[in-house]
């Protein structure tokens, strides 16, 4: 039990952001409170004359307050607003729903031989699953090491910068694709019909795996930002002696 | 004259600010120090409450000023450490021209004491 709970959970109840914020600003005011305190009983007062002019003098006024919350409510980024927003059950299940239909129709649509129709584009995009698999796994392994949630948070992008990458390899594989074809039935007109079924059809199956492989890749964001979200939550109830 | 002028309606978060500022430039420092760091160099002319220091740290870090990353000493409890960036020294250069003008100005109306 911290010597500051009661003080911890009077600032947090009246700090109305997201418990993985508030929790942040918890430890922040925790680690303070604890150092202020040390100070004091250095300077020779005693612990309940220290804890009480720490506390005093970590004492955060109304204003204070809503000024704090008006700065995090501002930085917060829109990335970070849809991880935090999204915490109910059901949304959680609509958004596994969403994912289960979108690889079920990818499932039911392909064939045994599944890089018939691709084009060459496929590779970089199949490139840029494996590394989303491998940071994945490796960012799970490191949750589990208990790792300073702040590197944590700070990897929450490369998640989103690969979707990205899968998406503009895929729509611009598409025009480039497209646009070979076009040249090609330039200079042969007779063949024009085929190629250009041919290359809608390996246009639009690469495009689909690519919109796949960006859905895995928010899937995985919006694991690993719960997660974070989580162990900066443990973090501060750890501070204020709930746990 | 400077560009940069005080805001005579906030003239209270300037000075935090400048003090803050000032004090990062000598190196990183976590939250509590700043405040006992501030109150010992200003001979208790500045007495910083955190309750002020949060929003006005928050405020400097989200504006990109200083960089704040949690410190976790072997063995120790985790805190928060702030440190200077280079938009920071600026803005601290910004707001010390800006205080030397406003406080020279302040004088030219009410006079040098003389005691």
């Amino acid at each position: 039990m911290s010597r500051f709970n009661v003080f911890l959970h009077r600032t947090g109840e009246r700090l109305a952001l997201p418990k993985a914020t508030r929790s942040l600003i918890l430890v922040e005011i925790a680690s303070d409170l604890e150092e202020l305190f040390n100070h004091y009983v250095q300077q020779g007062l005693s612990e309940e004359e220290a804890a009480a002019r720490a506390e005093e003098k970590v004492d955060m006024s109304d204003e204070a307050l809503a000024e704090l919350v008006r700065i995090h409510s501002d930085a917060r980024s829109w990335t970070d607003r849809i991880a935090r927003r999204v915490q109910p059950l059901w949304e959680r299940l609509a958004l596994a729903l969403i994912v289960l239909f979108f690889v079920a129709s990818a499932a039911l649509e392909s064939d045994a031989r599944p890089f018939t129709y691709l084009t060459g584009f496929i590779w970089p995009i199949l490139a840029i699953f494996l590394v989303l698999l491998f940071f994945f796994i490796v960012q799970m392994a490191r949750f589990s090491d208990h790792e300073s949630p702040r590197r944590l948070h700070d990897s929450l992008a490369t998640p989103l910068f690969l979707g990205t990458a899968s998406l503009v390899v895929g729509f611009a594989g598409t025009g480039i694709e497209l646009y070979r074809t076009f040249k090609r039935m330039a200079f042969s007109p007779e063949h024009a019909a085929p190629m250009f079924s041919r290359a809608v059809l390996g246009c639009t199956a690469t495009l689909a795996v690519a919109l796949l492989v960006a859905l895995a890749a928010g899937v995985a964001w919006f694991v690993l930002a719960g997660r974070v979200a989580k162990i900066e939550d443990q973090a501060a109830q750890v501070y204020m002696g709930v746990k | 004259m400077s560009e940069f002028q005080l805001e005579t309606q906030n003239l209270a978060r300037s000075c935090h600010e400048a003090l803050i500022l000032a004090t990062l430039a000598d190196g990183p420092r976590h939250g509590y120090q700043l405040a006992l760091e501030i109150e010992e160099r200003s001979g208790g002319t500045f007495r910083f409450n955190h309750g002020t220091l949060y929003p006005i740290l928050h405020k400097l870090e989200s504006g990109g000023f200083i960089d704040g990353s949690w410190d976790e000493p072997a063995g120790k409890r985790k805190r928060r450490q702030y440190e200077l960036t280079d938009g920071g020294r600026e803005h601290l250069a910004r707001l010390s021209d800006a205080w030397t003008v406003f406080i020279d100005a302040f004088f030219s109306v009410i006079g040098r004491s003389e005691s």
